[in-house]
């Protein structure tokens, strides 16, 4: 394991941040933890890196104990938090030349890992910018790029997009995956969940500082008893054929408004066909058709009853 | 010595204002410098234009003392018309009027209550020379009178000249001599300290708050460099900075001065100077971990250093402030700044008995850099605490 955290606690006064978390990272893995805000995400993180004292339980990074005061683990870590840490008086280029100064203590290389990590970013025509002169995307990637210069092992981002555009969100992504194709382990903290989806091979969900699930996305969905949702635009439907409809096999839940009929079925086969056929023997009209899959925010919300986005 | 260097290029930001404040610091100087080469050396006798009105002309008491008043004052003849007089001293023709009675020779050998009478300009400036002259001889007279009864008008007269011709031989003090000589460094370290604070507050406040930034630590923070050679590195650029300063004002100081000459006390003000500096910095250091944005430490950095040098002597004298002025700055290690060169510019025997005031004023300003220092690690601590 790359990271290994046991039964964390972390109290703030009477709030308890961290409920006996466990989490494990594994090499080469991104590693989504994902979880509305305020469940500990960053907390979790905090205490990961050791920028905060926990009450009880225990953490390893690289097989070794993490202190304050293990710098040997720190080498081989970046860390991009959620607010862009940077120095407003110095350009991109110098920005991420001291960041990887502080890891890499020879010049050459400091000055070759500075480069690459500016290509790696797409910043080569703002490398004599100031921070306040870049674009809240172009900020991000330098916040990355100070962050992944020196070439870690273990990459943490938490919540890297916050008040990103769409376009710029997707580049981040593109280089996130690619830092874990050249080698690097990521866990990436998040509360957005189609971006964890898209991104992490695994995930944990965590709420109120206790992690209430692990596993790959497909797994997760596994978890719970919602299958696909199926929506047809239909007309005219009356109150005794949404009665009946609710009791053909494996329909959970159905909803009629606007002419949108929404079904939410039980896992199962065959439940689409079952829909159109009862639509078809009452000779009820219906145009378009949607069908989607769960997705994480459905095992959020079925495991504790409540959106990830509440 | 990545920090060390990362904290000049960061002061470059703040380098304008830094700049702007020397240059207004220069340019004060040498006014003071052009001020200097016109200061007194020495006093001149000068006379004052006087109107006498004397009714008793005759008496040889009067006579002398007429005589005697003319080494003062040179006497202007208005006649004996009252308004004629009023006018000359209302259109400062002349600036005082002295009247003698009827028989005012007589009456004052015989011992009667008697006087002469003046009119003078309000708050003039030389009423209270003439008052001291005209004193000076009547005095003089009436003790003669009262240790010799029936001394004749002419041994009065001739007593009373040979009196107050003998002149006492006065040999300046050297203290007094020294104080004038260090008058310049004296004046200009004491405004060289508001400069300092207020530099220091800006460059080293903004470097502080920079480093402060709670994303900047966090992210140094989980770097391989220990938090204790970071310290170190800031620690070491914050020296260098204050030490600059220190280099600067003591240059300037020397190459505005006339007086080229190396001597003790020089040397004293400029330890004072680098002692002060080290307090300067704790402030700095303080008000950096206490305020909250760029904008509130460049506001204290003009509103502090003003106020703690008015109320600590560094542009007014300290004796010209009241007690308890003075006992609120004696809070502030300006205070004892002020005071110390103030000290150092009169001091003369370089014994213990007096040195040990200066040293003593200079372990305040470094127990209070202490004291400082410690408040300023305690309220960075809670600050992180309270960020996390």
């Amino acid at each position: 394991m790359i990271v290994e955290v046991k039964n964390l606690v972390k109290r703030y006064d009477k709030l308890l941040a961290l409920d006996h978390l466990n989490l494990a990272v594994k090499k080469g893995e991104i590693f989504g933890l994902l979880g509305p805000n305020g469940s500990g995400k960053t907390t979790a993180i905090n205490c990961i890196l050791s920028l905060l004292k926990y009450d009880k339980g225990s953490i390893e990074i690289f097989g070794k104990p993490m202190r304050p005061d293990a710098y040997d683990i720190k080498k081989n870590i970046g860390i991009i938090m959620q607010n862009v840490a940077v120095f407003e008086e110095l350009t991109v280029y110098e920005n991420i030349s001291y960041f990887c100064s502080l890891y890499v203590k020879d010049k050459k290389e400091v000055k070759q890992l500075t480069e690459e990590a500016i290509v790696f970013v797409s910043l080569q025509d703002f490398t004599k910018f100031l921070p306040k002169k870049l674009s809240g995307g172009l900020l991000r990637r330098l916040n990355i790029a100070c962050g992944i210069a020196h070439k870690p092992g273990l990459i943490i981002l938490d919540e890297p997009t916050i008040a990103v555009d769409p376009q710029s969100r997707n580049k981040i992504l593109e280089r996130i995956k690619k830092l874990n194709e050249n080698g690097a382990t990521v866990i990436y903290t998040s509360h957005y969940m189609e971006e964890v989806e898209q991104l992490c091979s695994r995930i944990s969900i965590i709420d109120k500082g206790k992690v209430i699930a692990t596993g790959t996305k497909d797994e997760l969905k596994n978890m719970i008893s919602l299958g696909e949702k199926i929506t047809v635009e239909a007309y005219n439907l009356k109150e005794e054929q949404l009665d009946e409809m609710m009791r053909i096999s494996n329909i959970a839940q159905v909803d009629y408004s606007d002419n949108l009929l929404e079904i939410k079925s039980k896992k199962g086969k065959n439940n689409l066909i079952h829909i159109l056929d009862y639509l078809q023997s009452h000779d009820i009209n219906f145009g378009k058709i949607f069908t989607e899959m769960p997705t994480l925010n459905d095992v959020f919300l079925e495991i504790t009853g409540k959106e990830l986005r509440d | 010595m990545q920090v060390f260097k990362l904290y000049f290029k960061l002061l470059k930001s703040a380098a304008p204002a830094l700049i702007i404040y020397l240059v207004v610091f220069s340019i004060l100087i040498f006014v003071l410098s052009s001020n200097q080469r016109k200061s007194a050396t020495g006093f001149e006798e000068v006379k004052i234009d006087m109107a006498l009105v004397n009714y008793d002309g005759e008496h040889l008491l009067v006579q002398d003392f007429l005589e005697y008043l003319k080494s003062y004052c040179n006497f202007k003849d208005y006649g004996e018309d009252e308004n004629d007089l009023a006018d000359a001293l209302f259109f400062r023709e002349v600036e005082y009027i002295l009247t003698i009675p009827y028989d005012f020779g007589e009456d004052f050998i015989a011992g009667k209550d008697v006087r002469l009478e003046k009119k003078a300009i309000p708050d003039g400036v030389y009423n209270s020379s003439v008052d001291q002259v005209i004193n000076n001889y009547l005095n003089t007279a009436r003790i003669y009178l009262t240790a010799i009864p029936n001394i004749s008008e002419e041994d009065l007269v001739s007593y009373i000249r040979k009196d107050i011709n003998t002149e006492a031989e006065v040999s300046i003090d050297a203290n007094e001599n020294k104080g004038e000589e260090n008058g310049f460094y004296n004046q200009y370290f004491n405004m060289a300290s508001y400069i300092m604070l207020s530099c220091c507050l800006l460059g080293v406040g903004l470097i502080m708050l920079t480093f402060h930034n709670v994303h900047i630590l966090r992210r140094n923070l989980v770097t391989p460099m220990t938090h204790k050679n970071m310290n170190f590195q800031l620690i070491g650029g914050n020296l260098i900075f204050v030490l600059t300063y220190d280099i600067f004002f003591i240059l300037l100081g020397f190459l505005m001065n006339e007086n080229k000459s190396l001597n003790g006390n020089v040397l004293l003000f400029w330890l004072n100077l680098i002692i002060f500096s080290v307090s300067a910095l704790s402030i700095s250091y303080l008000v950096a971990v206490l305020v909250k944005s760029r904008q509130a430490n460049e506001a204290v950095s003009i509103v502090l250093p003003l106020g703690l040098s008015f109320i600590s002597g560094a542009f007014i004298p300290q004796f010209l402030l009241g007690d308890s002025v003075l006992k609120l700055a004696s809070f502030t290690p300006l205070y004892w700044f002020v005071k110390g060169n103030d000290t150092i510019a009169g001091l003369v025997n370089f014994n213990w008995d007096n040195l040990k005031y200066i040293y003593f004023y200079m372990l305040i300003q470094l127990g209070f850099a202490a004291a400082v220092f410690s408040l300023s690690l305690v309220a960075g601590k809670n600050r992180r605490r309270d960020n996390y």
